[in-house]
């Protein structure tokens, strides 16, 4: 507890000390209200249009989850097929890293001609930008096994599965949390790029419609709002995925044992 | 079998262990030989050590044994009641062949490594790492543990059958990879250095162990090492390598009794002077000696 403490205790300070100075300065030099409003007056806006905030995080919310979710799956199979192929890897991994480079907005619209307005084109878009990261750090990690156990591996004859099932896979953990950590910041961003293009307005429509009305509306007291929100939805994630990474590496890897 | 507290009776014919003889083993790797004629033996239950310079080819002729690699000439041949099996090296076919047949040997468990690093699956335990070569051979979680467990009692590590590696000392892993490589009842146990990388005291400690372990076990043991008081002291033969490509120099019989405080006698130390002897022999001198040998 005391350790937690020390470790989360300096950057809450920070984020008050900042918010604090925030509203001081808006105190003292008044700019506009649609310029730059106040901590509070954020906060007071947020609390009068609490439901349909809450309801616009909860449907970015699963919009990122099942982006990322698909995006782990999908890269850590890709990885795992490469990883076995020279030929496949070859062949197939340029490409991925070329997609990579094609802009996530641009391809924004494309997605909604496929899969219309709503939330099956934020997931998509969502996973499109998470799956390289988990693939890339999956594909190093599954090829930088230790030679030694490989070898290890061969003289129990170990079948190709068995290998990668027991010895690949396990020894790419830390490779493979630190793909997904990148991943969910990367789900929510997608999720917000998805939603200024395919989003629906409405009781349920998500942060990234809530930014774009808002803005259009000159309420950016909420637009600071919904993107605190999404930010939020982006630290759940990653909190998330590096808890399991911890409880997967606390009791043998070097990042996680206490020194 | 022996006891070990008894360990002056040397095991001659126990049905634990196989014979090897390495027969005129040549290996090249990229072009380079690093081995040229290579001639050792020893006996079923029988225990050989390697002593040679750094990269003198002692561990690559200890893969050659075990079936990690393929000699570029020469044959590997086992004896394990009354049949052989060799591994060839004469013609691309017939070392084919003998992959297979060596591989026969290897699959059922028969032949062990035992590497200096340990090489213990940083995520698991170590009841789970021990297990791990019966878990390969597809033996129940139950069956390889209850297994698994005994070699731990057997070898007094029980109170660390659920650590991790990473909370063992140097000394224990090892200890925990020779548990691991005689889980399976090797009849041929291949030791790279395996204490290369632990303080004397450790090192002289496991020393007795493993004479124990073998003479327990009855397998065979060949052992690759850099010091020469460990190979006098545990070997019943020691093979020197010299030279590169490297080359066996002609076997020095060690007629030691296998007790722990022999090694301050004088025989021992006459031993070790023989085998020093050897390792020193200028270049030039190697060939000739090498010569003989064959």
């Amino acid at each position: 507890m005391k350790k937690i403490l020390r470790v989360a205790l300096p950057p809450i300070f920070t984020a008050i000390a900042l918010l604090v100075a925030w509203e001081i300065a808006v105190l003292v030099f008044k700019p506009a209200a649609y310029l730059l409003p106040s901590p509070l007056m954020i906060l007071r806006a947020a609390t009068n249009d609490s439901r349909q905030l809450l309801n616009a995080t909860l449907s970015t919310a699963i919009s990122a989850g099942l982006g990322f979710v698909i995006a782990a799956v999908v890269g850590m199979v890709c990885a795992s097929v490469l990883s076995q192929s020279q030929f496949l890897q070859r062949g197939l991994y340029p490409l991925a890293s070329l997609f990579q480079m094609v802009p996530l907005v641009a391809i924004a619209p494309l997605l909604v001609i496929w899969f219309g307005y709503g939330l099956s084109a934020t997931v998509a878009s969502a996973a499109i930008v998470a799956v390289f990261p988990v693939l890339a750090n999956t594909l190093d990690g599954l090829r930088s096994t230790d030679p030694g156990l490989r070898e290890l591996f061969n003289i129990y004859n170990a079948n190709r599965f068995t290998r990668w099932w027991k010895l690949e896979l396990p020894s790419a953990t830390p490779n493979i949390v630190t793909g997904l950590r990148i991943a969910a910041g990367l789900a929510v961003i997608g999720t917000v790029v998805g939603e200024f293009v395919s989003g629906y307005a409405g009781e349920d429509a998500p942060l990234g419609m809530v930014v774009l009305a808002s803005m259009r509306s000159a309420r950016t007291d909420l637009v600071f709002a919904a993107v605190a929100l999404s930010a939020a939805v982006g630290f759940v994630l990653f909190g998330g995925v590096s808890l399991l990474g911890w409880l997967s590496l606390r009791s043998w890897h070097a990042s996680t044992l206490s020194r | 079998m022996l006891d070990a507290s008894h360990g002056a009776v040397i095991p001659t014919n126990v049905d634990g262990g196989i014979g090897v003889h390495a027969r005129g083993v040549s290996h090249n790797f990229n072009g380079v030989n690093v081995i040229a004629h290579a001639d050792v033996q020893v006996k079923a239950g029988g225990f050989l050590a390697i002593v040679g310079d750094s990269g003198g080819g002692k561990t690559t002729l200890l893969r050659l044994i075990g079936g990690l690699i393929a000699p570029t000439r020469g044959e590997i041949v086992f004896t394990s009641s009354g049949q052989q099996k060799a591994n060839a090296g004469a013609s691309e076919s017939l070392r084919g062949a003998s992959d297979q047949s060596l591989r026969a040997v290897a699959q059922s468990g028969d032949i062990s490594f035992c590497f200096q690093e340990g090489r213990l699956l940083p995520w698991r335990n170590v009841l789970d790492n021990v297990a791990l070569p019966l878990e390969l051979d597809g033996a129940s979680a139950q069956e390889r543990r209850g297994t698994a467990s005994e070699m731990l009692a057997k070898m007094q590590l029980s109170d660390s059958e659920h650590k991790m590696p990473a909370q063992l000392s140097g000394g224990m892993r090892m200890r925990v990879a020779m548990a691991r490589a005689l889980v399976t009842r090797p009849k041929l146990l291949l030791l790279d250095e395996p204490f290369g990388a632990l303080d004397e005291v450790t090192r002289l400690a496991l020393d007795e162990e493993l004479r124990q372990l073998w003479q327990q076990t009855g397998t065979t043991a060949i052992l690759v090492t850099h010091s020469i008081q460990e190979a006098v002291s545990l070997a019943q033969e020691v093979v020197v390598m010299r030279g590169k490509p490297g080359r066996t120099l002609p076997v020095i019989a060690i007629d030691l009794p296998k007790v722990a405080a022999h090694r301050t006698t004088m025989k021992f130390v006459s031993l070790c002077e023989r085998v020093y002897e050897q390792m020193t022999l200028q270049t030039n001198e190697v060939a000739g000696v090498a010569g003989v040998a064959r």
